[in-house]
This record gives structure tokens, C-alpha cells and sequence, in this order.
């Protein structure tokens, strides 16, 4: 395989509050290849969000900061760059979509003139030149009418059409990595459907590594190559999507799996996993899921299992090859 | 039965009031005027039995001297003591403000919930009143209820209280039509609770702390107005020791006996400003959007 | 008169719940003067009928109208047109008295669990206030149920005292669960209860919910967008688009063998958590069309695949397709 495009390593990220230190993120290793989707997956207070603020460096501002590890975007440390060198890269390699995309579109300047901008900061390219190239985009991103969209403004747009401007924006330089965070999940399914299918064409066309971060293992399953799951700021295991669908490793991941319907499974009953996501404060000492597995044993509660084969953290993996 | 797994570890547990004191207590500069107001609050009640002289002795000895170790604060036209005075002045001038902002926060409440929860036609008629009121300003107003009720101390109070009506209605209004519009007040119009019962337990507690900051920073401008309109002559007798008519009363000897005036300015300086403090205090500690 | 006809045919006892031909037109007048009215049909005339026991779900995208079916039902919103009868007796017409009482028999629980309970009364005050407003427990008697309702939605007793911050979503949701079945109510309507949750607390709460049904005989009418969650917990299903039930039937009939071409794709839009699922995906063209200009004929026919001029210009009826059991409003099961 080549290089990877982006690469975390034994990354922590902290927030500080009142004088205490809250860990957000603590260890995550992750590696994106060109042209490859991968899922991060979790549920509130995972600590997925943190890490996609984390990579795109946007946690300025906020109590958080990165403490510790590194991300490399091909080989070179984003926490040593300037922030001239940072905002180049921003929008030029690496584009981000958000959950909400009204927030990150300005209400009171048209969409054409946001796009052309956002266009002409990056590339040197004259205002007819990025004009034709914003069309273009949103032409690629499915939105009809494409010339009278340039000149409304945000609010006069649907929320799926916001989002695929947005994606129309973050695409439009190109970029070698997208990091879309929960980009549907405040949508329809009709229009999330639609959504989908631009993302999974920008990869196949421009060869786009995508950053997927959802809650939806649905969707999930069907965007990622390959999917990390992640829980208490750590990612509990890690895999090509169809080991993790169908051969699930981490009792965190089964335990997910099995609590959602299924459609036209006829189920009575849903599994579930028991209690609560802990939060940041009180993280059980060993495994952080100890308080919740229905497999814990003594072990688990005295001591953090690390990374087995690179895949998951679960003491019922010691032993290579050893399955539940 | 179900998930009965629903763990409650036994955390520190703070209560709302705990969780207000500790961030009010970070305020350095509302500490300091809450605690200021309170010893003034104890000066009110035993003043009168710590002051030096008794406020209408006159010594006609020590007419108009300056501060000295026998009159703190020195002595007026009648060579009364200035230091007593004000002493006897913080109880009346704290009722005062006290009374009117207390009158005039329980009808612009009352008025402010029921135009807010009701709306329509009953909204439109209290609030055009209510605007009515505001468009004059404040001290006239005050000036022209006195005209009416005749002069006196009673009357301030309630000068000062007509002119707070609208301030506190609006205020509550406003705050009533945003928690009217919560989901928790639907929820308990789902189950069947009365109106009453919806205003009582559900919109009045959420306006309470929206009061309280009112509440504080009103009285300071409702003494500054109560002085303003003893100073006028509307207020309280001449002879009576309230700041305000002290200080009307300094004002012909501003040049060869500044501290007549000074000190009862002072005094209503430093009370006004100490209740403005607290209430900013009171906002940021109370205030849900900072607090989360 | 839907249902009575459902299960194989025969007609059933009287439903707990009967809709028919509701509405509400909002009304919202435009620009500065005021003169342009414009009239948004959130619901245009609908009719269902729940039975008692039974969980009947209705599902469809923001903006359907399936919130507003649920508050005209709650009569937090009064109809424009149309009827609600519950347990044979007509819910729009009650006076206020007769209202207040009648609600002791339906319930509500809220899609937010964190704006849907007073941040400033425990948990203890929220629980009880059905139990006061309704004069059903007096003294001890409350905290006695109060504590047992915590018990039954799996809560320690401890929680009476805490207030709803000191709560997860999921536990949050609970108790606006304990809240609604403290009056022992017959009916609740569920209006997104887990869409604000995390998925492996949503299966508790729809386990849960389940689980409750059964032991206390509710009658569920649930709302929610998400058909699979629908489709684990009902009964019955209604689908509905800009204002419109467009297919109703039982569960599996509709869910199996959907008929309407709306029915379709939104079953097909639903991402499968399978990797190695064949999606026959139907893209739907383009978005909603506003509710204030809502398309004639049939409703969804901008965005059908398969319309034809007829959907332009003819609304089409709820009807039986040859090979299915459930209605749908399609013109082409005419054919």
C-alpha cells in the first residue's frame, strides 16, 4: 500500500475547566490512505468529534488543546506547523463538513460570492474563472439550477441543499482529505440517501481520502472501507467494515450492533447495552468499558488492556486467535 | 425490571443554591458591595442607637464646622451632627428603596405574567399602558405623580414604585413568553394542569432569578430618585435626616462648607453603586446560559 | 374504519382512538403589511384508528405533519377540521372541565428529554405533579408512587431528589416516562422518544417501552422518522408525506411489501447496517415542496419516479392494491 495520507499517532486531547484537566482523547492511533473512507464511530462523549477539531486544528478558542502524539498529513507534523502553513493547508489538502451547515455559511453574503471566495483564497484564479468552477461544482454536487443558486443567500436553501454546498465548498479545492462530521445526521434520509452518493462519487472520481465520523453504524456500513470504533476517548477496535460487522471482536461493538433495529428483522427484543457512557471524569480505572461488559472479569477492572494485533482493546483477546 | 442498570454513583451533590453561592462568591467585587450593603442594612436597624447625637440636637456652638473628632463628619447650618444624620438617613433612605421597588416589582410581576401568558388583547392593553409610562422620563414622571398624591415620603414611595411598574413587567413579560414556549410547560399542559398552577410553579420560579437581579439594581435608582425628589423639596420634610434633603439642604453652603453636601453624597454614592455592583454579581452568577 | 377492517377481516370492538378527516391549516401572513396571506397545510385530512393494546406507529421525514397529528390528538392544538374520538367520546367538542379530566387517559412522552422536564423541580416534584394536578394520591401516598413509577422505569429511589441535569438523555427520558404513566394512563403518544439518544440507549428505552406495554395494556401511538425504529416496535404503520397518509397497514405488510412509491423509497433510503447489503437504492429527486404550495394531484408526484399526468391532476384515494393488504393513495394500483 502506499503511504498514508494522514496519520495519527498516540494522540491525547484535553480540555481544561476551572483549573482541572478533563481528558477528551486519550492514545488513538488512526491511518487514512488516499482514496479510502474510513468510519469513526461512537456515541456522545466518545471523543470522536474531539478528534476530527483535533486533526482539522480548530480547538483554538476552546479549553481544549492537543497534549500529546502527533498527525502527520503526508509525513509532515501538523502540530509544528505555523499557523500561516495551517491555514494553507486548511481548504487547499484538507476540507472539513460539519453537522449543521448553516453555522458554517455566512447568512448574509450570497452562495456564489462565499463559494468564489473561498475558491480564489486558495488557488490563483480569476473572479469569471472561479465563477465557472463554483457552477461547475455545484453541478457536481447535484444541485439544479445551479446559476440561480449562486445568487441566493443561505436561508432561501433547504438543508440539504446547504449541505451540498458546503461539500461543493470543501471540495471545490480538491482537497486530499475530507473530514465530514456527522454530515447527515440532521437530514432526511430521502436527502441523506442523496448526500451519500456525492461523497462516495468525489471519492471515486478525485480519489479523496474521507474521515467519516457518525453515530450511525447504518451508514457506516455503507460508506466505510474501514471503520474504527471508538469509546471513553479511545478506539476500542479497528477493522475493515466487514470485520467489524460481521466479526466483531470488542464486547463495546457487539453490544452496539446488536441495539439497533434492524429493518424487518420481526425482533421482539433489542440488545442493549446496559448504563451509561461514562464521562470524562469518571472513566472506570482499567478498561473503560468494564462497567458496562457483560463478559468483565477481575482483570479488566485493575488494568487498561492495550491494543491486541492492533485491532481492539479486550483482555478476551490476550492470546492471538483466541475468539469469544 | 427493564435495564435496571442505571447507575448513580454517589458524587458530591450540589444543590442549585450551592452551585450559585460558589459562583457568586468568585464575583470579588459584588462580595465586596453585598457585604458593604449588609453592614449598612445593620446600620439601618441600630443606627439610631450607635449615632454620637441625636439627629435633630442642635449645637449652636459648632455651626457648619468641618469633620473632627467630635462630629465625624462635621456639623450643618443648625450644627447638627452630619454622622449621626446619615446614620438615621440609611433607614429611611434603605425603606424607601426597599418599599417602592418591593411595590413595584410585585405589580409589574403580576402585570408581566398575565400579559406574557395570556397575550392577545389583555397583552396589547397592559403593555401600551406600560409604554406610556416609560415614555416619560423617569424623574418627571416621579415629579408628576407627586403633583398628584401631594408631597411626603409615603408619596415617593409611591412615585418610585409607579415608575418601576413598567420596567418590572416587561422584563417578566418577556420571560414568561420564553418559558411559555418551553417544552416543559407543554409537557405539564399535557397532563392537565391549570393555568394558575402553570404560572405558579412553572413560569414564576423561572422568573425568579431575572427578579432577584432586578430587584437589586432598582433599588439603587429608586434611592437615587427618592433623594432627588427630597432634594427637590417633594420628598421628605426638610428637618427629616434623609440624604437626599441633606443634601438640598448643603447646597446654599456648597462654597465655605463643602462637606455638608459631601458626605450624605457620599453616602448615596456608595449605596447606589454597591447595589448596581451586586446585581451585575447577582446576573452573571444567576444567569443559566453562564452558569452551564 | 381503517382498522375495523385490518385483522383478517373481521370487525373489531370499538378502537380506544379514531381520527378522522383531521386538519390544520396554519395561517401566516406575509410581508410588511400584512396583506399576503399564505396558508401552510401541515396536516391536510387524515383518518386512522388505533385499537387498544396496539402500538401504531407513524413515520415520516420533517415536516410530514406528524408532530402536529400528535398535538391536535393531545388537543394542545386545536384541528382546523376533522374529529378526534377517544374511547367513544369526542375529544375536539369536551369542555375544559371534561378535557381536564379526559386526559388523565392520554399521555405524552417527548422527543427532548433535556427542554421536556422544569430544570428547577426534582425529579420527585416532576413525577408527582400528574399524580396532584389529577388529585389521584394525597401525602405519603405520593412519594409511595413516585418511588414505585422510578422502580418501574428502572431508577434508583435516590433520584426523587436530584434535579434533571444531574440526568443522562437516557435517564432523562425515563423519567418523562415515570411522568407519563403516573395517572395510569390508557394511551400514550410517543412522539420521537429516542431520536435524541445515543443507539445503545435508545434499545433500552424501546425495550423498555415494550416492556410496559405489556404489563400495563398501553395503547401506543408512536411517532418517529426513523422506520426501523418503527418498524421494531409497531403494530401497525401509517407513512405520511406533506400532510398526507400515503400507505397504512399492518407492520409487516407495509414494510415487506410496501406499495406506494414514497413507501418505497424511503424504506430504500434506510442505511442498512450490513456491509454486504444490495442496495436497489431509489434516489428521490430534489427536496420537499413547501407545505404552503403544496403540488396538485398526488402530493409526492414532483419527486415520483414513476408519475404520470394523472398524479398532476388527480388526487388519488387510499385504496387496496390487488396484491397487498394495506392501503395506499397511489393511482398506480388502479391498474
Amino acid at each position: 500500500m502506499s503511504n498514508p495520507i494522514l496519520s495519527i499517532n498516540q494522540m491525547y486531547t484535553s480540555f481544561h475547566v476551572d483549573g482541572e484537566t478533563i481528558p477528551a482523547v486519550e492514545g488513538i492511533d488512526l491511518s487514512l490512505y488516499p482514496g479510502e473512507i474510513v468510519g469513526l464511530v461512537g456515541e456522545s462523549g466518545s471523543g470522536k468529534s474531539v478528534t476530527s477539531l483535533s486533526v482539522m486544528q480548530l480547538l483554538e478558542g476552546t479549553p481544549g488543546k492537543v497534549t500529546g502524539g502527533d498527525i502527520l498529513f503526508e509525513n509532515q507534523n501538523l502540530l509544528e506547523m505555523t499557523d500561516r502553513e495551517k491555514r494553507k493547508l486548511r481548504g487547499n489538502d484538507i476540507s472539513m463538513i460539519f453537522q449543521e451547515p448553516m453555522t458554517s455559511l455566512n447568512p448574509v453574503i450570497k452562495i456564489g460570492k462565499q463559494l468564489v471566495e473561498a475558491i480564489r483564497e486558495h488557488q490563483s484564479i480569476s473572479k469569471r474563472g472561479a465563477e465557472k468552477h463554483a457552477v461547475y461544482m455545484l453541478d457536481q454536487v447535484g444541485i439544479p439550477r445551479a446559476e440561480e443558486i449562486m445568487k441566493e443567500y443561505p436561508h432561501q436553501l433547504s438543508g440539504g441543499m446547504r449541505q451540498r454546498v458546503m461539500i461543493a465548498m470543501a471540495m471545490s479545492c480538491d482537497p486530499k482529505l475530507l473530514i465530514a462530521d456527522e454530515p447527515t445526521t440532521a437530514l432526511d434520509v430521502t436527502i441523506q440517501a442523496q448526500i451519500l452518493d456525492v461523497m462516495r462519487n468525489m471519492r471515486d472520481e478525485h480519489h479523496t481520502a474521507i474521515l467519516f465520523i457518525t453515530h450511525d453504524l447504518g451508514v457506516i456500513a455503507e460508506m466505510c472501507d474501514r471503520v474504527a470504533v471508538m469509546y471513553a476517548g479511545r478506539i476500542v477496535e479497528q477493522g475493515t467494515v466487514y470485520e467489524i460487522f460481521e466479526n466483531p471482536k470488542h464486547p463495546y461493538t457487539k453490544g452496539l450492533l446488536g441495539s439497533i433495529p434492524k429493518i424487518g428483522s420481526r425482533a421482539e427484543r433489542l440488545d442493549s447495552i446496559k448504563g451509561q457512557v461514562p464521562t470524562a471524569e469518571d472513566r472506570p480505572k482499567g478498561c473503560k468499558f468494564a462497567n458496562r461488559c457483560p463478559f468483565v472479569y477481575k482483570h479488566c477492572w485493575e488494568e487498561e488492556p492495550p491494543l491486541f494485533d492492533g485491532e481492539n482493546r479486550c483482555w478476551l483477546h490476550e492470546q492471538k486467535g483466541e475468539s469469544l | 425490571m427493564a435495564e435496571a442498570n442505571v447507575h448513580m454513583e454517589e458524587q458530591k451533590r450540589v444543590t442549585p443554591f450551592q452551585q450559585f453561592w460558589s459562583s457568586f462568591k468568585k464575583q470579588k467585587v459584588s462580595f465586596a458591595a453585598g457585604a458593604f450593603l449588609l453592614l449598612l442594612f445593620i446600620v439601618a436597624i441600630i443606627g439610631p442607637y450607635i449615632a454620637p447625637y441625636e439627629p435633630n440636637e442642635p449645637d449652636y456652638n459648632q455651626l457648619l464646622s468641618g469633620p473632627s473628632w467630635q462630629h465625624l463628619a462635621g456639623t450643618d447650618d443648625f450644627g447638627r451632627d452630619i454622622f449621626s444624620r446619615i446614620l438615621h438617613g440609611a433607614r429611611i433612605s434603605l425603606a424607601v428603596g426597599l418599599s417602592s421597588v418591593l411595590l413595584g416589582a410585585v405589580v409589574g410581576t403580576v402585570f408581566g405574567v398575565i400579559s406574557g401568558y395570556f397575550g392577545k388583547w389583555i397583552d396589547s392593553a397592559i403593555m401600551r399602558v406600560m409604554d406610556v409610562l416609560l415614555a416619560f422620563p423617569g424623574m418627571l414622571l416621579a415629579i408628576g405623580i407627586i403633583a398628584i398624591l401631594g408631597p411626603g415620603l409615603v408619596n415617593v414611595v409611591m412615585a418610585v414604585a409607579i415608575f418601576s411598574v413598567p420596567v418590572f413587567a416587561r422584563i417578566i413579560r418577556s420571560n414568561t413568553l420564553a418559558i411559555k414556549s418551553t417544552l416543559y410547560v407543554e409537557a405539564t399542559q399535557s397532563i392537565g394542569s391549570s393555568h394558575w398552577r402553570t404560572i405558579w410553579k412553572h413560569i414564576f420560579p423561572g422568573t425568579v432569578s431575572t427578579l432577584i437581579v432586578y430587584f437589586t439594581m432598582r433599588i439603587g435608582s429608586a434611592i437615587l430618585i427618592a433623594a432627588g425628589l427630597s432634594f427637590l423639596g417633594l420628598g421628605a420634610d426638610p428637618s427629616t435626616p434623609e440624604w437626599g434633603a441633606m443634601l438640598s439642604n448643603g447646597r446654599s453652603y456648597l462654597n465655605n462648607a463643602p462637606h455638608v453636601t459631601f458626605f450624605p453624597g457620599l453616602a448615596i454614592f456608595l449605596t447606589v453603586l454597591a447595589f448596581n455592583l451586586l446585581g451585575d454579581g447577582l446576573r452573571d452568577a444567576l444567569d443559566p446560559k453562564i452558569r452551564e | 374504519m381503517l382498522a375495523a377492517r385490518t385483522k383478517g377481516g373481521i370487525a373489531m370492538k370499538k378502537p380506544l382512538l379514531q381520527v378522522e378527516g383531521l386538519k390544520k391549516h396554519f395561517v401566516s401572513q406575509k410581508g410588511f403589511s400584512k396583506r399576503s396571506k399564505q396558508i401552510v397545510k401541515a396536516v391536510d385530512g387524515i383518518s386512522f384508528d388505533i385499537q387498544a393494546g396496539e402500538t401504531f406507529g407513524l413515520v415520516g421525514e420533517s415536516g410530514c405533519g406528524k408532530s402536529t397529528t400528535g398535538r391536535m390528538i393531545m388537543q394542545m392544538l386545536e384541528a382546523t377540521e376533522g374529529t378526534v374520538t377517544f374511547d367513544g367520546r369526542r375529544m375536539d367538542t369536551v369542555s375544559g372541565q371534561e378535557l381536564k379530566k379526559a386526559r388523565k387517559d392520554f399521555q405524552m412522552i417527548f422527543q427532548d428529554p433535556y427542554a421536556s422536564l422544569n430544570p428547577r423541580m426534582t425529579v420527585r416534584d416532576i413525577i408527582a405533579e400528574p399524580l396532584i394536578v389529577h388529585r389521584l394520591e394525597e401525602g405519603k401516598g405520593i412519594d409511595q408512587r413516585v418511588y414505585e413509577l422510578l422502580d418501574t422505569v428502572g431508577l434508583p429511589k435516590k433520584a426523587a431528589e436530584r434535579y434533571p441535569h444531574e440526568f443522562s438523555g437516557g435517564q432523562r427520558q425515563r423519567i418523562g416516562i415515570a411522568r407519563a404513566l403516573a395517572v395510569k394512563p390508557k394511551l400514550i403518544i410517543a412522539d420521537e422518544p429516542v431520536s435524541a439518544l445515543d443507539v445503545s440507549i435508545q434499545s433500552q428505552v424501546l425495550n423498555l417501552l415494550k416492556d410496559l406495554q405489556d404489563e400495563f395494556d398501553l395503547t401506543y401511538l408512536f411517532i418517529a422518522h426513523d422506520l426501523s425504529v418503527v418498524d421494531f416496535i409497531s403494530d401497525r404503520i401509517a407513512v405520511m408525506y406533506l400532510g398526507n397518509i400515503v400507505e397504512i397497514g399492518e407492520r409487516d405488510d407495509v414494510i415487506q411489501n410496501p406499495q406506494h412509491p414514497y413507501t418505497k423509497a424511503l424504506l430504500s433510503a434506510v442505511p442498512v447496517p450490513d456491509p454486504r447489503a444490495k442496495r436497489e437504492r431509489i434516489v428521490l429527486e430534489g427536496d420537499l415542496p413547501s407545505p404552503s404550495n403544496p403540488p396538485s394531484g398526488c402530493p409526492f408526484h414532483t419527486r415520483c419516479p414513476f408519475a404520470w399526468d394523472r398524479c398532476k391532476n388527480e388526487v388519488p384515494k387510499l385504496q387496496r392494491g390487488k396484491e397487498s393488504s394495506q392501503l395506499a393513495s397511489c393511482h398506480l394500483l388502479d391498474g
